[in-house]
């Protein structure tokens, strides 16, 4: 995309450039530099010349350029104060008395000019004078990034050349130009100029052949550079597309933090009011019913087990970020280990569980953090069924050496485009229903069972609700033994 | 003494509330969501209802909207939230007051209480923002 732009960009620019102003004999040259002290020497150069071949030299420079310019031509013996023939002028007062609103007056350049040239007239008492023009007007617009502008200059300048029949040279500094975007008005300006002569260095080869190697490496560098620039392009994009998704990574975290923070304070409510409850009541040597004190220290044992659950998630999922959690597997009854989480867990809740499997079944698992799957799949289960309504939990061998252990709900279900996002980290199904939850328990749970080699899916059952099937290997995959 | 609606999702948080209002003498219902809340409100108008904002089935915005389209404002209702733009919410939602959770149980009894006091003052307007 940019290659294509800048090739027909580089095109344009180069038509541009080969464009000549119609002038007669009259000379409008333009040489670029890049060094100050060679172009100051080459003007004092031709202003010594030309001033001793008789001819007005008009200066339209900066003050500054003025000066070093004089002190330049005083070196090759030239008195610019004392030679009628040298006429100095600030450019930038010329610029500023002759450009309204920002853009260029013809009228007032020319009636500018006009004196200069009446002037020239008188001192050479000629009606036609050889006049020299050297000025950087339209460089210094240039300079202060007004390049349409000083095209426009240039443009009023040829129209002078054409009335007064003077000969001008131009000097532009070969940085303003530095942006690639810079080649178009560049071009624009070399077409108004008769003459283009290229920065020191080039000018200086005495031999084609030193000019055409010459040509060779510039176009290699300037090859190279478009190269460059559309690989710092492409660099720049990825940059930009790597900082979106670190902007949503953080905008995820930040949510998922809100969140957590959230949950946090629901069980340090509880546990802050019921203590401050009993509290109040020692402190007002009041006698706490035993009714009171008991669902006190039932609602503190309670919240205490579900903040010490919240804190353990949290950092299971910094492990599991860091790629820290490991698992420690052991030949386990998983049969046993399923009714334990069952009965001690699970025994009070608002679903009826129904276990529907053998009693004995061995397997190669870490038993904590199975633990971990079962209580995460049946919370779950729980959470997203109706009150009353029965959670089945299957375990069984499958033919091929490998174990299934399922667990069935009767809630709402699961959309079926939803069924990967629920496993993602931070994800919370039904988000708009405000359950309460950090979205970790089904991360966590596919964690551990990829861990051990296997994998967890969401099936329909025959009626409504939701099935997640954990399969499991016959046998752990190598890699796990040992760890 | 004022008769005060408390609506949570968390029976431990409703249950340490009521326990502290009726033993300074409040009448207190309860409500587990803004469902449970309305049906309550019909049954018996409250003073005063402290409203939890993140519940299932209906929210706490949600109870605001509809509570106001039935019973204009009535009630002085109370934000009890763990959410940190609480202070954005007690404008937004055009509420009395607010309690950020985990909150002191003494300073939320004496917040209901000023509330009752001004409320059976008639003069409830001064207590809005």
């Amino acid at each position: 995309m940019i290659g294509a732009d800048h090739t027909s960009g580089g095109a344009a620019t180069a038509t541009l450039a080969l464009r000549k102003p119609e002038l007669g004999s009259q000379e409008h040259a333009v040489r670029f530099y890049t060094a100050e002290q060679s172009l100051v020497d080459d003007l004092c150069r031709e202003l010594a010349a030309s001033l001793r071949a008789g001819k007005v030299c008009i200066s339209l420079y900066s003050p500054e350029r003025l000066e070093l310019l004089d002190a330049g031509l005083r070196k090759l013996g030239v008195n610019p104060g004392a030679s009628e023939r040298y006429i100095a002028a600030d450019a930038r007062e010329m610029l500023a008395t002759c450009l309204s609103n920002g853009q260029p007056s013809a009228a007032c350049f020319n009636e500018q000019i006009h004196r200069l040239v009446g002037h020239a007239q008188e001192i050479t008492a000629d009606r036609q004078p050889d006049i020299i023009v050297f000025g950087e007007m339209a460089a210094l617009l240039c300079a202060e990034g007004r390049h349409e502008i000083a095209w426009q200059v240039e443009n009023i300048w040829n129209d002078l050349i054409r009335e007064y029949r003077f000969n001008v040279r131009c000097s532009y500094p070969i940085g303003v130009f530095r942006r690639q975007a810079d080649g178009e008005s560049m071009g624009k300006i070399c077409g108004e100029h008769t003459q283009v002569m290229p920065a020191e260095g080039y000018t200086t080869l005495s031999t084609d052949d030193a000019r055409l190697r010459t040509i060779a490496l510039l176009q290699q560098k300037a090859q190279a550079l478009e190269s460059e620039i559309e690989e710092r392009q492409r660099m720049q994009e990825t940059l930009i597309e790597m900082n979106h998704a670190l902007m949503v990574a953080i905008a995820a975290r930040d949510e998922f933090l809100s969140i957590a923070a959230h949950e946090l304070k629901t069980p340090v409510t509880s546990l802050r009011g019921f203590t401050q409850l009993l509290l109040r009541d020692l402190r007002q040597a009041q006698e706490t019913e035993p009714e009171r004190l008991e669902r006190a220290l039932d609602a503190i044992e309670r919240q205490t087990a579900k903040l010490n659950r919240l804190v353990s998630r949290l950092l299971d999922i910094s492990q599991m970020e860091a790629g820290k959690l490991r698992i420690a597997p052991e030949r386990t009854d998983l049969a046993m280990l399923t009714l334990s989480v069952l009965t001690q867990q699970f025994g009070d809740a608002r679903s009826k569980i129904v276990y529907d499997g053998p009693t004995s079944l061995e397997a190669e698992i870490d038993p904590i953090r199975f633990e971990q799957v079962i209580t995460n799949l049946v919370e779950n289960a729980i959470k997203f069924s109706p009150e009353g309504s029965t959670v089945t939990v299957k375990l069984r061998r499958r033919t091929d050496g490998g174990i299934e252990l399922s667990v069935t709900d009767q809630g709402v279900g699961i959309p079926h485009e939803e069924r990967e996002a629920v496993f993602d980290r931070f994800y919370q199904a039904h988000a708009q229903r405000h359950l309460s939850g950090l979205g970790l328990g089904l991360h966590i749970a596919r964690e551990i069972v990829t861990m051990h080699g296997g994998s967890i899916r969401i099936e329909d059952p025959e009626h409504q609700g939701t099935r997640f099937v954990v399969a499991l290997p016959s046998r752990l995959p190598d890699e796990r033994h040992g760890q | 003494m004022a008769h005060v609606l408390v609506v949570d999702d968390d029976p431990d948080i409703r249950s340490v509330i009521v326990f502290a209002l009726r033993d300074e003498g409040h009448t207190v219902d309860e409500a587990a969501d803004g469902f449970e809340a309305l049906e309550a409100v019909a049954r018996r108008h409250p003073d005063i209802i402290l409203l939890d904002v993140k519940m299932p089935r209906m929210d706490g915005r949600e109870f605001i909207v509809r509570y106001r389209n039935q019973h204009g404002r009535r009630a002085a209702i109370i934000l009890v939230t763990a959410a940190r733009d609480a202070a954005l919410l007690r404008e937004e939602l055009e509420v009395e007051d607010f309690i950020a959770k985990p909150f002191d149980l003494d300073r939320l009894v004496m917040r209901v209480s000023l509330i009752a006091v001004r409320a059976a003052g008639g003069a409830r307007q001064d207590v809005n923002p």
